[in-house]
């Protein structure tokens, strides 16, 4: 009999406008799913926080919210597969990289989302499957509110994430 | 004709925030060296201003992500100084467990992923990590152990904001602690290898004359409190601090720069002017370990600061292990105390120094004025003079070497801009009579 999966949710966020969307979509989804021992959901402020929940995780679902992007679709989704990442949508990659949140100047402060996956593959802690959702969002403002559509794009990731997770569980 | 040139780093990496670096150089003569720090001031002594000063902690801990605790316990130090607050032994056992945890996760993230790196000429800490995955999966392993136990005790890894003025709004459960000591146990042993591991690097030959500056204290390793002596014999109480050092504006950096008032000279904080004026109160398993890798004192070698922050991530364990092992709940976990006028300061040793605050607050627990002296402005004016001595040594005709060569040296600072207001972009002019290079 297969092992149980390991599946990790993690939403990158801050308190800042849409930012929260990361945030926002582990809410929704720690509603929705009830705790237990197979899928652990967590709220990250930095993307390095991931380094220290990935023990035995063989699924991670990661949120975070990117900057606009040309591309109709305001919910993106990636895969890291043997190295390299598989866009599902018509945004190109490159172009959802730099708009990521947090791009990662090298900084110990702002090491990006994909510096900290790669560090994972380094030190093989990266889990056999990664989804990144990337959140479009408005406004970033300090301290500023959720706009309704980064919100209604996190209830989106949220649903999709669900989706995502009754297929693994089927 | 003599030659003068530029060189400018545009972009400090692997630094806490954002500056830049300016080298201006007249054939092999180094004019001026300016450490410029670009970012915006970020005011924080002048928001705190009007706050309530219960709020002070949760604010001040927003200056780092790195160093939050440093913040907050400098604050609370001063405030219940003014108040006439006088926390428990329980409390106070408490905070340093917080400070160790702090420690580690800066340390053990600097020493793997910041300086290791300069060692083996990888440009990151993602490329050390495909040459060396294990010892960088350890670092990563214990600074995990940091953030757990400031998860634990502070109710989150970044930001803690379960620290309040006259102890902690909450202490932890006997079981919420004693769950942390098997990691606690192995990241004993892995500090010690990973100790052993940086004091093997290959460390320039370069030796400075530092006057270096913490805190210390009779009966323990300095982390929150003690006088403030230094190592051409400065002793006073930390309430002289201001007697002794003061701030400046410089006009390339929104940091200030501070300087000992007397002749105006520049000094050094951190972990190896801990060391170095602090060494017999180590643990025993950190003494032993900075004598098997000889480790001298005082060290005047900035680069070997990596060694130094391993000794304390090994103090700072066996520290935490001794309280862990031993503590008992109890109560109250804050003091009660009433507003009154008053002043206050304090001083702390944050990861990368020594780290001021005085507050003055009033009847209505209205702060009044607030001055918050971080480690990054008290190394400021040491890193340019440390560069003006490291250039002609390093110099050639490649800049982007150069450049590397001087991001190097600052880097064993580990300076936080972020706190500082942040950091760092390297401009280095080589200018002929007619001709003006910036990369």
């Amino acid at each position: 009999m297969n092992q149980p999966r390991k599946i990790l949710i993690a939403g990158i966020g801050s308190a800042h406008g849409d930012d929260q969307a990361g945030w926002l979509v582990a809410e929704h989804l720690a509603a929705r799913i009830r705790d237990c021992g197979d899928i652990k959901i967590r709220k990250a402020m930095i993307p390095l926080d991931l380094l220290d929940w990935l023990d035995g995780v063989d699924i991670l679902h990661v949120c975070d919210a990117c900057e606009m992007t040309p591309c109709p679709e305001k919910l993106h989704r990636f895969t890291w597969v043997a190295a390299q990442w598989m866009k599902s949508d018509q945004c190109r990659e490159a172009d959802i990289h730099v708009r990521l949140r947090s791009p990662g100047s090298g900084g110990s402060h702002d090491f990006g989302l994909i510096e900290v996956l790669r560090l994972a593959a380094e030190t093989r802690q990266l889990p056999q499957q990664v989804i990144i959702w990337a959140v479009e969002g408005l406004d970033f403002n300090p301290e500023g509110t959720i706009s309704s559509f980064a919100r209604i794009a996190a209830g989106q990731a949220a649903d999709a994430i669900f989706n995502d997770l009754r297929i693994h569980d089927a | 004709m003599t030659e003068t040139r530029t060189i400018r780093v545009e972009a400090l990496t692997r630094v806490e925030g954002e500056g830049g670096l300016h080298v201006r150089l007249n054939g092999t003569v180094v004019e001026d060296v300016q450490l410029s720090i670009y970012e915006p001031p970020r005011f924080f002594e002048g928001f705190l201003r009007g706050r309530p000063l219960e709020e002070v902690p949760d604010i001040t801990a927003r200056i780092c992500g790195i160093c939050p605790v440093a913040y907050q316990m400098s604050a609370v130090h001063a405030l219940e100084q003014a108040l006439g607050v006088v926390i428990s032994p329980e409390i106070r056992r408490l905070r340093r467990l917080l400070y160790c945890g702090e420690w580690i996760e800066s340390h053990g993230l600097h020493m793997h992923l910041l300086q290791a790196p300069d060692f083996f000429n990888a440009a990151s800490g993602i490329e050390l990590a495909a040459r060396f995955p294990n010892e960088v999966t350890r670092g990563l392993k214990l600074k995990k152990q940091g953030n757990e136990l400031l998860e634990v005790l502070g109710g989150r890894a970044i930001h803690p904001i379960n620290v309040a003025v006259g102890g902690f709004y909450r202490a932890p459960k006997k079981d919420e602690l004693r769950k942390l000591i098997p990691g606690f146990e192995w990241g004993l042993q892995a500090a010690i290898d990973a100790t052993r591991w940086v004091a093997g690097f290959d460390f320039p030959d370069f030796e400075r004359p530092y006057e270096m500056i913490s805190v210390s204290h009779p009966d323990e390793y300095p982390m929150n409190e003690g006088r403030v002596v230094s190592t051409s014999g400065l002793s006073i109480d930390v309430s002289e601090y201001e007697t002794a050092f003061a701030e400046h504006h410089v006009a390339h950096s929104t940091a200030l720069h501070s300087l000992r008032t007397t002749g105006q000279t520049s000094y050094h904080v951190g972990p190896l002017a801990r060391v170095n004026l602090n060494r017999e109160k180590l643990c025993d398993t950190a003494r032993r370990v900075a004598d098997e890798v000889g480790f001298k004192s005082p060290c005047f070698n900035p680069f070997q600061a990596i060694i130094a922050r391993g000794l304390e991530v090994i103090h700072a364990f066996d520290e935490a292990l001794s309280i862990l092992r031993e503590y008992q709940p109890f109560s109250p976990s804050r003091i009660a105390w009433k507003h009154r006028s008053g002043e206050g300061c304090a001083a702390t040793e944050a990861p990368r120094g020594l780290i001021y605050h005085r507050y003055q607050v009033d009847e209505a627990g209205k702060v009044v004025l607030a001055k918050i002296v971080p480690p990054t402005s008290q190394n400021q004016r040491q890193i340019e003079l440390d560069l003006i001595d490291w250039l002609p040594r390093i110099m050639g005709t490649d800049d982007q070497k150069t450049a590397d060569e001087c991001e190097r040296l600052i880097r064993s600072y580990d300076p936080c801009i972020s706190c500082s207001t942040h950091f760092l972009k390297l401009t280095v002019d080589r200018v002929t009579a007619s001709v003006g290079g910036t990369r």
